[in-house]
């Protein structure tokens, strides 16, 4: 009888000891989750001005969600990097949730993970709070146009008819660009910019659930691709091809 | 008799599989022609049925109650026309 008060109690003091741990558990996950999912729309953006080269890589392991925006927001990023990428005023409210994020993590994430992917957006918020010194960011990788234009061609992402009328999209905006450089035309480069931002941002909003790497890739693309646009020289090289 | 069913099933599956409005495809072809009119500036947030007209030529209804002809024409341009 004794001996079975005796498990009944050591029971229950570990019943009580895992309810008790249960709450503080999963507590900093859930309150990290709601700032990420408000904040995961704008940190594409800076993710896809800054970190290019990392939007392409695959999403790691989800354990780590706090932390994860360093290296797992490419994945989510990919395609809100577009549309983030356009409102443009996505960097305060990014480095804001940053900073919200990192005071009840850092301590810990950092004794324990030694920061596996430093090139992200949310990086300099912590940065900020910590080390002041940071190297500058990688710089735009090369535009790989060809291949570009040949994972356009073959993903699954977008239909044929979308992609039929994109082209056609393309292939007007492409002349306005070639009037432009002929100067036959009366438009501005704002204007060009305007409407070359916004066909983008349709590729990417029907790029983003289907082929996010591909989204990433694209939006990392933008600058490099506009350069090439607006730059004669450029211009009539691609155009040549 | 052994000899033709084969035939005779497979022109009952062409006949009603392919005559009407999308049925295998509907799901990719539906999101297609929505994410297409929706490229020309049209308001459709979900077609709900598509009849094929014929090659790359549709006639699609959307949630909204809005129809639309759309087709490739001549030069190649997707064209979307209200109805």
């Amino acid at each position: 009888m004794r001996h079975m008060a005796m498990s009944a109690i050591s029971a229950f003091l570990l019943l009580v000891g895992c309810a008790h741990e249960k709450p503080v558990a999963p507590r900093p996950a859930a309150t990290p989750a709601a700032p990420q999912k408000a904040g995961g729309a704008q940190q594409p953006e800076t993710a896809a001005a800054h970190a290019p080269a990392a939007a392409a890589q695959p999403s790691p392991a989800p354990a780590d969600t706090e932390r994860a925006p360093s290296a797992a927001v490419p994945s989510s990023r990919a395609g809100t990097g577009g549309s983030a990428a356009a409102t443009g005023a996505a960097g305060a409210t990014g480095s804001g949730s940053a900073k919200t994020k990192v005071p009840g993590r850092s301590e810990s994430t950092s004794s324990a993970a030694p920061r596996p992917a430093a090139p992200s957006g949310a990086v300099p918020g912590t940065a900020a709070g910590g080390s002041a010194a940071r190297p500058a960011p990688s710089p735009a990788p090369a535009l790989d146009l060809p291949s570009l234009e040949q994972r356009l061609r073959d993903t699954r992402a977008i239909g044929v008819f979308t992609k039929l009328s994109l082209k056609n999209q393309v292939d007007d905006l492409l002349g306005e660009f070639r009037a432009f450089h002929r100067r036959q035309a009366a438009v501005t480069v704002a204007e060009l910019r305007q409407k070359y931002d916004l066909l983008l941002l349709k590729v990417l909003s029907l790029l983003q659930d289907g082929d996010p790497p591909l989204a990433a890739a694209v939006s990392s693309s933008r600058e490099a691709i506009w350069e090439m646009l607006i730059d004669p020289q450029k211009f009539e090289k691609l155009a040549r091809n | 008799m052994r000899h033709h069913a084969p035939v005779v099933a497979s022109a009952i599956v062409a006949a009603f599989g392919f005559g009407g409005s999308l049925r295998a495809e509907e799901p990719a072809m539906g999101k297609d022609l929505a994410a297409t009119i929706a490229l020309q500036g049209m308001p459709c947030d979900k077609v709900v049925s598509a009849t094929r007209n014929g090659d790359s030529d549709y006639t699609a209804t959307c949630k909204n109650g809005n129809r639309y002809h759309v087709f490739v024409d001549s030069s190649g341009r997707v064209v979307v026309k209200k109805l």
